[in-house]
């Protein structure tokens, strides 16, 4: 987490502060556990040994940067003994029961053997990775600190959702702003669920879906601001994404990416879940998701670090 | 030792064509009840006595096949549509239709009687 970003957020709203904080804390000791549980008597095999060695080589670093195991000069590891930890916090508590079901896919996945979320199996650890306390929590923290005050109180201003999932991302949305919404998801599976979400919700006349993949879908007409959060680690080819949203915003108007990166500690251990549910990257870099922006043309209005970049960008 | 569990039978009314049922809940929160004669869907809500606190005609285009159902995995249950079902009493049927068919998407609802 970025200090000048949580200093600001204290002043602004101390309770979320402290929330973000302690919550932090407890996440972090909860995934590195399950993580090590997990793993178990595997960790004794060398991360070049297994099918998807990047992955391998990210499992190990973060056990070892989290102090759960040590480097043996094989590239095994020596996984240490931990202690159970206790979660107290009801938002962190839910990603256990998430942790229990994707974190038996872990040896499947070292060995290259993943499935996509759409999988009948994965699509409820799906929902609930998406639809869960903390995350929901987490989505509407970075609306409220990004979005102008103006733009959220504004009905004639349309927004798109670009890669909107089952609906959460565009919820979060509807619920802070007055915005009309454009969710684009490519998957008819995924926009059915989230037309029951926004109905179920009684946003249902402030939405419409349009089938399309993130990186080159186009509306009729411009809109005033498109928001891409946690989407770019789904995608093969990020950069065309943010030009893309580029291409669907009106001059003027605004880009909100929102998005976990792996210089982020706590947002390593938060890249394996997405990628255990079949996403083509185990995560982004602060340095190239800048520079993708740079190359869209973009121009950074606003930027924090707050369990992820949480980043308003104007189309000059 | 041999342990019993005594379930407790709820006589219901289809609010549709009248006809008396019984259930059996297992365990607490949303439950759903297809009528065996006129294929009526309802939506009912067990407190932790398994005492009936909502019963209410959920009607849907595609309604399940008749039976009894409950929440087959209720941790697995996404935040928004357990807040929902946990608040079914001062929802609206339409927002309890929707929470449903969420859920039917999802696979959350495993036939009991």
């Amino acid at each position: 987490m970025g200090k000048l970003s949580l200093l600001k957020l204290m002043i602004r709203d101390l309770p979320s502060a402290r929330e973000l904080v302690a919550a932090s804390r407890e996440y972090r000791r909860l995934v590195i556990y399950k993580l090590a549980e997990a793993l178990g008597p595997e960790a004794k095999r060398p991360w070049h040994e297994w099918g998807d060695k990047e992955f391998a080589h990210h499992v190990y670093s973060v056990l070892v940067d989290f102090k759960a195991a040590e480097w043996k000069p094989d590239g095994s590891l020596e996984l240490y003994k931990l202690q159970p930890p206790s979660i107290t916090n009801p938002k962190v508590a839910e990603w256990a029961t998430i942790l229990d079901r994707v974190l038996p896919r872990l040896t499947d996945a070292l060995e290259g053997r993943r499935k996509y979320f759409l999988d009948r199996e994965l699509l409820i650890i799906y929902a609930k990775f998406l639809d869960n306390l903390g995350y929901n929590w987490w989505r509407e923290l970075a609306i409220r600190l990004t979005v102008p005050e103006q733009d959220m109180k504004n009905p004639n201003l349309t927004f798109v959702d670009m890669g909107s999932g089952i609906g959460l991302s565009t919820l979060s949305i509807l619920k802070f702003t007055s915005a009309n919404v454009i969710a684009v998801d490519p998957y008819d599976d995924n926009l059915e669920m989230l037309r029951h979400y926004v109905a179920m919700s009684g946003y249902k006349d402030r939405v419409k879906t349009f089938k399309g993949y993130a990186e080159n879908f186009r509306l009729d007409q411009p809109v005033d601001g498109a928001f891409m959060i946690n989407l770019l680690h789904w995608s093969d080819v990020p950069s065309e994404v943010i030009k893309n949203a580029r291409r669907n915003v009106k001059q003027g108007g605004r880009v909100y990416i929102f998005q976990g990166i792996l210089e982020d500690k706590t947002l390593r251990l938060s890249f394996l879940v997405p990628y255990l549910l079949g996403a083509p990257r185990i995560g982004i870099r602060r340095k190239e998701l800048y520079q993708w922006i740079k190359d869209a043309g973009l121009q950074v209005e606003q930027s924090e670090t707050l369990a992820g970049e949480l980043i308003r960008a104007v189309v000059p | 030792m041999q342990m019993t569990m005594t379930l407790k039978a709820i006589k219901i009314r289809c609010q549709k064509c009248g006809s008396e049922h019984f259930v059996s809940p297992s365990k607490p929160g949303l439950h759903l009840f297809v009528c065996q004669h006129c294929g009526a869907q309802h939506a009912m809500s067990f407190d932790k006595n398994l005492d009936l606190r909502d019963f209410r005609l959920v009607e849907q285009v595609d309604a399940m096949p008749s039976g009894f159902y409950e929440i087959s995995d209720v941790e697995m249950l996404p935040a928004r549509l357990k807040e929902v079902f946990t608040k079914l009493g001062t929802t609206s049927d339409e927002r309890i239709r929707e929470a449903i068919e969420l859920a039917k998407k999802l696979g959350l609802f495993k036939v009991t009687g």
